[in-house]
Order: structure tokens, then sequence, then C-alpha cells
């Protein structure tokens, strides 16, 4: 898997060719606190970057994901629907949806680890 | 905004501060589902100094105050802690409270911090409109406000207050004004979470050396508002702005044990023509029958028809399925009736179900 790069909005994105596979940060599941609940968009919907594509329930809130990049959902991670605390205990290491991308050039225009690890949250 | 008097204390031990009715308070310390589970199987350590106290005092003071309530202070046992209504002239509840009455010419109001200002304003207009002899005093940001929640509370405060008083006597609803160190402090065996536990109220100087003494006691957790919410909830404690408010009327959330007809209040008039029309809403309990966590303002129906809506809503660690309180119409308050939730813009199916989500642990 290649390069790592990560959204203001706290989504992180690895590509391997067309296909993208995108989950939340670290910082995103500990200021959510416990999570409960995931509402993710059913195989082959179709999202432009920055669109809502799911939310992300915790025991305090509910708060919408955005996609960081366009194109068509192909996967979603059943493995944490059913147990959503699996991006508690690893947020970086499980994902949660896989895309196929109508724009890979979109990629460069994301944050590098240390440009979002500097961000003001 | 204003910070809390033990404000510096709280940013030692977390950096989620919160703004709420006009003070920044702590939303979480090591997270809302730890310190729930805390409160319910050992005790947690609530700075709830945000919430607005008045005194009242003067030679009508236990006067005015029962005629401001729906309860009754008059008549009752020494040392009782008594939850009301302050209504409006409509019927409609201002805010609701616990009074303490602390001698024949004083009495303490313990009120929600959100509502404090209209409070203040609202209390003042009547001492005027009555023409009664009482002088007003907000001691809000005098005095700090501590709650000790669970069943290991007893023993815990035990171990620090004096020997002198008993705290197994105290019974749930009843307080005791005693000295900590040659300081007034003031024990209440209350609390809003539904576990067995003390409010505790005193000067800056006396509560620091208490809040110091439970936090670092080791079966004591720091608790947030966060928490604060999650329990009240799941105990089924209505919320000022959820599950009351100044459009539901107080039989419509359930309220009528704090309600006294044999009395004069203000609102009664309403009260009584409210008793004449058959109750339309009522608060029930729901139970979520897909996976999903419902919210306040979610809408309820049944076959497409709005029938009401949810007030509060969570998904508790325990239960395993998603728990609501909500206002619904009174023809369709009944256990088991099936209901859809919208959660945004999934349906959701769901049922009626008592509010008994948990036992509360109350020392009777």
């Amino acid at each position: 898997m290649g390069e790592k790069r990560y959204s203001p909005s706290h989504e992180w994105v690895t590509i391997e060719g067309e296909e993208a596979t995108i989950g939340i940060t670290d910082f995103a599941q500990s200021s959510l606190g416990t999570i409960v609940f995931l509402d993710l968009p059913n195989l082959g919907k179709q999202f432009k970057e920055n669109d809502i594509f799911g939310v992300v329930e915790s025991v305090k809130s509910a708060s919408d994901l955005y996609i960081p990049m366009s194109g068509t959902i192909l996967a979603i991670n059943e493995q944490v629907v059913q147990n959503p605390e699996l991006i508690n205990n690893d947020a970086e290491g499980n994902w949660l949806i896989k895309l196929t991308l109508s724009n890979p050039e979109e990629f460069a225009k994301l944050l590098s680890k240390e440009a979002y690890d500097s961000l003001e949250k | 905004m204003a910070q809390l008097p033990l404000h510096s204390l709280h940013i030692l031990k977390t950096s989620k501060i919160i703004y709420y009715g006009g003070f920044s308070v702590p939303q979480e310390f090591i997270g809302m589902v730890k310190e729930h589970e805390a409160v319910r199987k050992k005790t947690g350590l609530f700075d709830i100094s945000h919430m607005a106290r008045f005194l009242i005092t003067g030679t009508d003071a236990i006067v005015f105050v029962d005629r401001l309530i729906t309860n009754s202070i008059q008549a009752i046992p020494e040392n009782k802690a008594v939850y009301a209504l302050m209504l409006n002239d409509e019927g409609f509840p201002i805010d609701d409270l616990i009074v303490y009455v602390l001698g024949p010419k004083k009495a303490l109001l313990v009120m929600n911090a959100i509502n404090s200002v209209i409070d203040e304003a609202w209390i003042k207009q009547q001492m005027s409109l009555l023409n009664m002899n009482v002088t007003f005093t907000n001691i809000t940001t005098s005095m700090v406000q501590l709650a000790l929640q669970g069943p290991l509370s007893e023993p815990i405060l035990q171990s620090i207050i004096t020997k002198k008083v008993e705290l197994s006597m105290l019974k749930f609803m009843t307080f005791i004004e005693t000295k900590h160190h040659g300081q007034s402090l003031l024990i209440s065996r209350s609390g809003y979470t539904g576990s067995d536990g003390f409010e505790l109220y005193g000067s800056l100087e006396t509560m620091t050396s208490l809040w110091e003494l439970l936090a670092q006691h080791s079966d004591v957790t720091l608790c947030g508002l966060g928490a604060r919410d999650t329990l009240r909830f799941e105990a089924a404690l209505p919320l000022y702005s959820h599950e009351i408010s100044e459009t539901i009327s107080p039989y419509e959330s359930g309220l009528s044990f704090a309600i006294k007809m044999h009395k004069e209040f203000i609102g009664k008039k309403a009260l009584l023509q409210q008793l004449e029309q058959p109750l339309t809403r009522q608060l029930v309990g729901i139970e979520l029958l897909d996976k999903g966590v419902v919210r306040a303002e979610y809408p309820v129906l049944i076959n497409e028809e709005l029938i009401g809506h949810i007030t509060t809503g969570y998904w508790l660690p325990g239960h395993e399925k998603g728990l609501a309180l909500a206002l619904i119409q009174s023809q369709y308050a009944n256990l088991g009736q099936e209901v859809t939730v919208m959660m945004r813009n999934t349906p959701l199916k769901a049922k009626v179900r008592d509010m008994i989500f948990i036992t509360k642990q109350y020392k009777r």
C-alpha cells in the first residue's frame, strides 16, 4: 500500500491505481469517543469529493463523514459496521469504504501526515 | 465566558471543556462511557457549580417560595429537600428546581444554569407583585456544588468528613448542614444520575479541600457533563429543554408527583384548566428494533403520520440497542406499539416501552 494522505475533515486515504481505501483518523475517533454505529452508503453509489458519504455515531453525537476523493463505492467494511468499536481500537488500521476513483489526481491535493498533524484542531 | 470556581483544578485533568449555561464546564475526563460505568459500579465526582443557586431570605421567605413552586415546603419534615416546578401564569414550567429550607426565614433554590437569567427575573418580578418581605441573593458564583454519585459514595464521603455526621442516617432527598474544618458544608443525599449519592454545597475554600480529597481517592472517577446526561437519561430523569419546557405541560412530562393541588401557587389556575382537558401528549420510552441511534428532535411516525418527537436518545453500553425518551400523542402511548423514528433520511423500526431503562438505586 502506498502513501497515506489526510483530509482536513479527519479522513485518511490510501490509493492503489484507481482504487482508494478510506477511514477516519485517530484524532477523529478520539474526539468522537466511543463509536456505537456507522451509517455507510450502498455499493455503487457515486460521490464527488467533500460530499457527505455517511455518518458516524458516538455515544456523544452524530458526525458527518466527508469523502476526500470523488468516486463510486466499491466496498464497505462489514466488520467495522458490525463492531464499530474497532475504529476506537485502531482507527488508522480499520478502513470504512473502498472507492473506484473517478479522478485519482485529487490525491495530490490531500495533506501529508506532517501537514495533517500540524493542523489546528 | 465564566469559569467555574474550580476551573484551574479541572484543566489539569482534562482539555475537553464545553460552554454550557454561561460557564466553561468539563465535558469529559476519561471518556463518557467509562465515567458512566464508574458511577454505576463505583463512584463519580461531578462539579455542578454551573447550576444556579439563589438564596431567599426574610420574614416571608418560606411563604414566598411556597407560592412560587408547585410542591409544598410548608409543614414538611425538617431537612427534606424538595423537587418542584416553577410555573408561569399559563401553567407551564419556567424551570424545575430543588428547594432546601434552611431556616424559618431562609431557603436555597437550586435551578438550571440555562434558565438562570430568566429564573432570576421571574422571581424578582413575583417578589414585587406579591409585595413580599424577602431578599433575593444570587449566590451561584460564590458557592461550589459537587455531586458524588455511585454505590460507594457513602463510605467514601464518610471517610473524609466529620464523624459527627452519620451519613447512613441520611435518606434520599434529605440534607444536613455541618462543618468541614470549621466552615459550612451542606450535604444532601440527592443527585441526578439514578444512583445513590450526595450533593455537596460550600465555599470555594471548603470545596477545594473536599474536591482534592475525593479526586485522589482510588475508587472515585472524575466525571463531566457528558456522563451526567447519559446517566440522567438512563434513569429517565427529565431535563429542562428536552423533557420539560415552556411548551410541554407538566402533566405531559409526567411530573404530577411534584404538584400539590391543596396549596396555592403561581400557575395553579391554569393547571386546573389543563386538567379539564384530556392529556393529548405523553412522555414514553422508545426502544429501537433496527440498529441505529436516535437523538433529540427526530420525528416519530406511525404509517407516515407524525405522532411526536424524540426528546433525548442514546446508545448506551449494556443495553445493546438504541433507547430514547419521546413525547408522543397519548392515543399511541401503549407498551409495544410499533412506531418509526426517522434517523436523518433512514426510517428505523422502534417500539414504545416503559421508561425503566434501569432500576434507580436510591437510599430510602
